[in-house]
């Protein structure tokens, strides 16, 4: 008897604090486990889409190597098929590989050298093991991603909420204007624009996050000001395209929440506009865009490959491109269930987040 | 009094170069600083024996060497792609060099000598001459290559040519022994020619660091020999072992390989100017000055010049040449191709150079029909040497010229060009006049073709339209565009060419299966016929005769083809010129070469190629005059990072 | 007052879809971008009339020009609107290539000239072209009017700005209503399903979604066979890009199924013995369908964008057939930018539909909105 009335008359904080004691680690626990078949399934399918175009590894690389002008006679190139198991059937090639990952047992050379019962494979075209690649690249991939998603939110909320607010205005349309600019522009266009006017402008282009100097000596406080100049144009690249997105999105739900009867109620009884908005309006506004993290989490990784290449930023997109052209399966499938997993686990903050916002999912036991 | 004599009678001794006249050797100011700490032994400890010191008075195109400064560090942005192997090219030290004209003369090796009927070929090193770690390189690196790495495969790519002989269809290698620490002798079963042996631009370099790799051959590879016992190491203690040096590779043969990629790992001594000290797929490589490099000027100082070469890795040449042109970065040269050096000119005015690298292409976008097609309808169409003619003479080769390259170059047909040897101004505009009129009755007259109701001819057996499949390895946007405009002519006589990019067109090749043409990939190139003697006998595309250097033939491949007629001819000449000992002598017998492959016309080709051409900032000395892209020279590296200064 | 009670009235009785109508007129950008798509297809539709040259019509003196200047006064005369041909010195030694006006010669622009034959919806053979140059004042040839300037192998990009949007406009609405049946049908299938059918269709659609877009992109198109003709490369292409838009369609049809299902009016058909495709199709599409308007509006430009990246990649459209996107991996190049400004011109094309899209449906979501 007790305790439902702490349920319902319980302050905002216990209310919360109840709600992640009891449920939050069985849920965390669930979606994770639930993650786990789908990656195996993702794994399927991107193996199978590897192998889709005519060829494999080795061709790709002979025929670089023919560009150079080396010779290879045929021999040769079986017996690097065959050291790659790229003359096994398919299904054995897979078979071989998910077990791997799985689980090695400790009686095989990978967990001798390694200590690991997890054998990824190697990169054919690095030549290195795949989670050495990944591990180089992971974490400038995540940073920036994240750097980029929380920059596009910090913009887009102020002017969404704006332009709702101000529904009409010229404010408005200008502020709608813009955002579809950078949705309407594709990445790789928007990044060489971007780079002539850097070049015009200051005379130096700006090619890479990275100066020769700052790869050499690693970022400090003496190049943190280049850095941040270098930051400019890939957050402007990468981000413009998502922030359209999010504040028409965050726009319409304001519209739609501003003209609930609800407001004018508050209104009249002489609550503040600003907390209306912000307080009220605004959280129930921001839940379809919570749940719409996850995508815009997979459109960034994979949106923002092209213009990578072209900034010369190296983050994982232009890496899974290059594996892909050259069918270096084991790295490619690599870097996608990473990014799979990495989305999803997105997706899990993101729904928590959720039920931090809206008790309604609280209440119910998740939004899934 | 007796030492002096001493040296004067090895410098006398000494082919090649300029004898040692400084014994007074200087070195870099850092490496001078490290001598001062401690931490490396005096440069005369470092360099090889006084009279054993090479001495560097001119570039490869006979240019003097200016004696430069020490100091500097040189940067080059460069693309990934193609470049993959800039470590190599950089750095890589032969055995016997090449200056520009094709003469050899002697590099890593002092001198070597032949007995009377070669067989015995008795090579002298540099006493003194030590590994980027300072380890002395002997004899001992020499027979361990061989025996441990090379001869069992576990090097893992492919022989080395110049080191067996086929005889009677088998393969006999020769032998190699240790005489004493600095020289060597080859045994081969018959006579080797010079020319085949250290003067081919094949036999790159025959060491290895024995300190390196004593510990890291597995038994698994172990092939019985007279010098070297077995390892009695496993696979996994190998692979092992290369963890511990930081290389992390998926199976002992990708450890016996990396010793064939040595270039790019830092692990691995060198003996080269410049040491790797990072991964080639990081974005910034490095290579630092080798301390221990054996070359000095003629002032005695201890080359190379600049203290650092360092290569930044962008995605496309636009960004390299932006680069290049702004002034905050440190980019240094950059190697721009045609269309691009005014604009960079343009923007730069005097802060930069130009240097022009010449090309040793027999002509742009090289055409070649597959002589040995399955269809055998095609197959008498392609061999029909008035069906090549046709389709040579049905392009505007003055509109493809301009519509390629903006009229920089010339209409050419596939022929060597100018300033290359063999340059002959007939063979190049040999079937070149713009004709269609004459294509279209060689097709049909010559070739017996029939012109059908849509345009297209037809073959008169089976009634088949023409259709050849042209097979291209590049896949991008802009070869497609490029072959376009070759394409609208051969349209416009009724035959079809559909161009196929495949990047798997090896396998395809291989096969013999869906190809009927190959366009960009297989052409002829080099200096001369010893660069890449395979290219030039044009059935290397066909099954059989895949790898030149053996003549394994029916036994060897079941869809064996025989040579006939002109082919055949090629190939007896070219058996020809390999019995001439002289690599000098040979020219007469390569001009009768390239006669036979202009008479036959079984490459076309449309255009001149253009030239590369550096884009130097001002301020670099040194830099020499003549430079030919090809492998022989090192390709785009071949200005020498040794001998290059900043003034 | 009469009228006012008329207008009143006709509100009243206007059925849903004139609502919407009415709602989208006050719409001002919605309007605008109403009448640019439309001006843009109508061009598209008429493509082949209104360029002056084919797609593949290589002309090396014009390659990498500025747009044709029009002249009106030849030495001193006003002699109409007229072009200069264009003359061209390469300098083999300097690598210098100098393009200049020709005015010893003029040649007059007309209008409704023959040029360069196609054929009218695929079959009716024409050759007459709304504008063009033929021969000039002394009987000359070869001058050419290129209003936007020549690309690198000397093809107007005039030209091949509206020849290329009768692929870049028309791809993204074919791919558009695939994406839509397959949206709305497993949509419909899994929301009014649920259970087993509807869990097994929501993992496929999040593998599908998880997989990022480039991979799919890559090995899709490089498993298109070499060598085929454009129409077959088009019909490819609209299958890929439909095949990774659908999911989004799916997932918001199921929602509204979801909510729409414990309906009463649902309960009281299904009592009354309606089929159950009767159900779907009849009574519960319709509920919605204003809301799939909006939805395909908006997705057409992502599939616009798709369409451009894949063909920037090379992986769509090949010569001798051009798209926008084909015609953007020419402006991927810096240098060539900065010398040629006028081959940004396809951008601003691709932008301005994009964006008429994006205004034009925004436009229809509002006036669906039931709420306003």
């Amino acid at each position: 008897m007790n305790d439902e009335k702490t349920k319902e008359t319980g302050g905002f904080f216990e209310g919360i604090a109840s709600f992640f004691r009891r449920d939050l680690v069985s849920y965390i626990i669930k979606r994770i486990l639930a993650i786990f078949p789908s990656l195996l399934l993702i794994s399927f399918v991107i193996f199978v889409v590897i192998q889709l175009p005519p060829g494999d590894y080795v061709s790709a690389y002979i025929a670089k190597l023919t560009g150079q002008g080396e010779q290879m006679p045929p021999e040769v190139i079986e017996q690097l098929r065959a050291d790659f198991d790229l003359d096994k059937p398919f299904m054995l090639q897979y078979w071989s590989w998910i077990k791997g990952i799985i689980w090695t047992p400790s009686n095989t050379t990978w967990y001798r050298l390694y200590g690991s019962h997890h054998n990824w494979k190697y990169s054919f075209s690095e030549g290195k093991p795949v989670w050495t690649v990944i591990r180089e690249y992971l974490p400038l991939t995540v940073g920036l991603t994240l750097a980029v998603m929380i920059f596009q939110y910090l913009v887009s909320i102020p002017l969404a909420v704006y332009s709702a607010t101000h529904q009409y205005s010229l404010g408005d349309y200008l502020l709608s204007f813009i955002g579809f600019i950078g949705a309407a522009v594709p990445g790789f266009i928007l990044a060489i624009i971007c780079m002539i006017l850097a070049y015009k402008w200051t005379g130096n282009p700006l090619v890479g996050l990275f100066s020769k100097e700052m790869l050499e000596n690693g970022v400090h406080w003496g190049n943190i000001g280049e850095f941040l100049k270098r930051l400019i144009i890939p957050f402007i690249v990468l981000g413009l395209g998502g922030t359209c997105g999010t504040i028409r999105s965050i726009r319409a739900q304001m519209l739609d929440e501003i003209s609930q009867p609800y407001t004018l109620t508050a209104r009249a009884k002489g609550v503040s506009e600003t907390k209306i908005i912000w307080k009220y309006c605004f959280r129930a506004a921001i839940n379809p865009t919570v749940t719409g993290l996850g995508t815009s989490l997979s459109h960034l990784f994979s949106g923002s490959t092209v213009s990578a290449m072209v900034l010369n930023i190296m983050i994982m997109g232009p890496v899974l491109y290059d594996a892909l052209l050259s069918q270096d399966m084991y790295l490619a499938g690599a870097i996608v269930m990473v990014q799979a997993f990495l989305v999803e686990v997105g997706i899990l903050l993101a729904d928590i987040g959720l039920a931090f916002l809206d008790p309604r999912i609280r209440f119910s036991g998740g939004s899934r | 009094m007796k030492k002096v004599l001493v040296i004067v009678l090895a410098a006398l001794l000494t082919l090649g170069i300029v004898a040692a006249q400084a014994v007074e050797f200087k070195e870099a100011p850092m490496l001078a600083e490290k001598v001062a700490a401690g931490e490396l032994p005096p440069v005369e400890e470092r360099l090889p024996k006084a009279e054993d010191v090479y001495v560097m008075t001119e570039l490869k195109n006979h240019q003097p060497l200016e004696i430069g400064k020490y100091g500097g560090v040189l940067t080059k942005a460069v693309t990934k792609v193609g470049n993959w192997e800039i470590c190599r090219s950089s750095t890589l030290e032969r055995p016997v060099d090449f200056d520009t004209n094709g003469t050899p003369f002697n590099n890593v090796l002092k001198s070597l000598e032949s007995n009377e009927d070669m067989t015995e070929w008795t090579m002298h090193l540099r006493e003194g001459m030590k590994w980027s770690d300072g380890e002395p390189f002997t004899a001992d690196d020499i027979t361990f290559w061989f025996y441990m790495l090379h001869k069992n495969n576990y090097d893992g790519l492919a022989y080395w040519a110049p080191l067996f002989q086929v005889i009677d269809g088998k393969e006999v290698w020769a032998d190699v022994e240790k005489i004493d620490d600095y020289t060597v002798k080859w045994t081969f079963a018959q006579p080797q020619f010079r020319s085949n042996f250290v003067d081919t631009g094949d036999l790159k370099w025959f060491w290895a660091p024995k300190h390196f790799w004593e510990d890291k051959v597995p038994s698994s590879y172990y092939m019985e020999n007279p010098i070297w016992p077995d390892t009695g190491l496993s696979d996994e203690e190998v692979m092992a072992k290369f963890m511990e040096i930081g290389m992390e590779l998926d199976s002992v043969k990708a450890c016996g390989k990396s010793g064939y990629y040595f270039w790019n790992h830092p692990q691995m001594p060198t003996i080269s100017a410049y040491i790797t000290m990072n991964e080639k797929s990081d974005p910034l490589v490095k290579l630092v000055r080798n301390p221990y490099y054996w070359k000095v000027d003629a002032e005695g100082n201890q080359l190379p010049y600049i203290d650092e070469i360092d290569f930044l890795i962008v995605n496309n040449s636009d960004q390299a040449i932006l680069m290049l042109e702004s002034n905050d970065s440190d980019v240094d040269y950059i190697v721009a191709n045609i269309k691009d050096v005014i604009a960079i000119e343009d923007a730069m005015g005097d802060g930069v150079e130009r240097h022009e690298l010449t090309s040793t292409y027999w002509g742009d976008g090289q055409l070649y029909f597959n002589l040995t097609d399955k269809n055998l309808e095609m197959r008498d169409l392609v061999n029909n040497k008035n069906f090549r003619i046709a389709m040579s003479v049905a392009v505007d080769r003055e509109q493809v010229v301009n519509l390629w390259y903006d009229g920089l170059t010339e209409p050419a047909n596939a022929a060597p060009e100018y300033p290359n040897f063999g340059y002959n101004e007939e063979w190049s505009l040999r079937y070149t006049q713009y004709d269609p009129e004459y294509a279209k009755k060689l097709l049909t007259e010559e070739c017996g073709l029939v012109m059908g109701n849509d345009g297209w001819f037809h073959f008169p057996g089976s009634g088949d339209k023409v259709s050849l499949s042209v097979v291209c390895s590049k896949t991008d946007a802009a070869t497609a565009e490029k072959y376009a405009v070759l394409k609208q002519y051969w349209d416009a006589i009724g035959i079809e060419m559909n161009l196929n990019q495949a990047d798997n067109y090896n396998t395809i090749c291989d096969s013999n299966e869906g190809w009927d043409a190959a366009w960009g990939d297989q052409e002829i190139s080099g200096y001369k016929i010893e660069s890449r003697p395979k290219q030039f006998i044009p059935l290397n595309l066909a099954a059989t005769w895949y790898s030149f250097y053996d003549t394994r033939g029916s036994a060897y491949n079941p869809e064996f083809f025989d040579l006939e007629g002109d082919l055949l001819k090629l190939y007896n000449v070219y058996q020809e010129w390999l019995q001439i000992p002289e690599l000098t002598d040979r020219d007469e017998k390569e001009l009768e070469m390239m006669q036979i492959l202009i008479d036959n016309t079984w490459f076309l080709a449309f255009s001149t190629t253009p030239s590369e051409y550096y884009m130097v900032r001002t301020g670099l000395g040194n830099w020499p005059e003549t430079m030919l892209n090809e492998d022989k020279f090192n390709f785009q590296m071949q200005f020498g990072f040794n001998t290059i200064y900043f003034k | 007052m009469a009228k006012k009670v008329q207008s009143n009235e006709s509100y009243y009785v206007a059925s849903q879809w004139q609502l919407m109508g009415r709602k989208l007129k006050q719409h001002k950008l919605a309007r605008i971008s109403m009448v640019i798509l439309g001006i843009l297809y109508f061009f598209a539709l008429l493509g082949n009339f209104i360029a002056p040259y084919g797609t593949i019509e290589f002309d090396s003196i014009y390659k990498d020009c500025s747009p044709t200047k029009i002249h009106m006064y030849h030495e001193g005369e006003k002699v109409g609107p007229f072009v200069y041909k264009l003359s061209k010195i390469s300098d083999k030694k300097t690598l210098r290539v100098t393009i200049s006006e020709d005015t010893k010669e003029y040649y007059p622009i007309h209008f409704f000239t023959h040029g360069e034959p196609y054929k009218v919806l695929g079959f009716i053979p024409c050759d007459l072209h709304l504008f063009g140059v033929s021969e000039g004042s002394n009987g000359g040839k070869g001058a050419r009017i290129y209003l936007f300037g020549g690309d690198s192998l000397g093809r107007d990009i005039f030209s091949r700005i509206f020849l290329g949007s009768q692929i870049s406009l028309t791809i993204p609405f074919v791919a558009a209503a695939i994406s839509l049946f397959l949206g709305v049908l497993l949509g419909a299938v899994s929301g009014y399903f649920g259970g087993r059918v509807d869990f097994i269709i929501q993992r496929i659609i999040e593998v599908i979604s998880a997989v990022p877009q480039i991979p799919l992109w890559l090995a899709l198109s490089a498993a298109i066979p070499p060598g085929i003709s454009t129409i077959q490369i088009y019909f490819y292409m609209t299958i890929i890009l439909s095949f990774i838009n659908w999911t989004g369609m799916a997932r918001t049809v199921r929602g509204k199924f979801l909510s729409l299902k414990n309906e009463d009016f649902i309960l009281a058909a299904q009592l009354s013995g309606v089929s159950t495709w009767n159900i779907i199709w009849t009574h519960m599409v319709p509920g919605f369908m204003s809301y799939l308007i909006v939805s395909v509006t908006r997705s057409i430009p992502s599939s616009i964008i798709g369409e451009t990246s894949m063909s920037y990649l090379g992986l769509g459209i090949k010569p001798p057939a051009t798209s926008w996107g084909v015609m953007l991996q020419e402006t991927s190049s810096v240098t060539n930018i900065v010398s040629h400004p006028n081959k940004l011109i396809p951008i601003i094309f691709v932008t301005v539909t994009v964006l008429a899209f994006n205004f034009f449906g925004d436009g229809l979501r509002d006036a669906a909105d039931p709420y306003k």
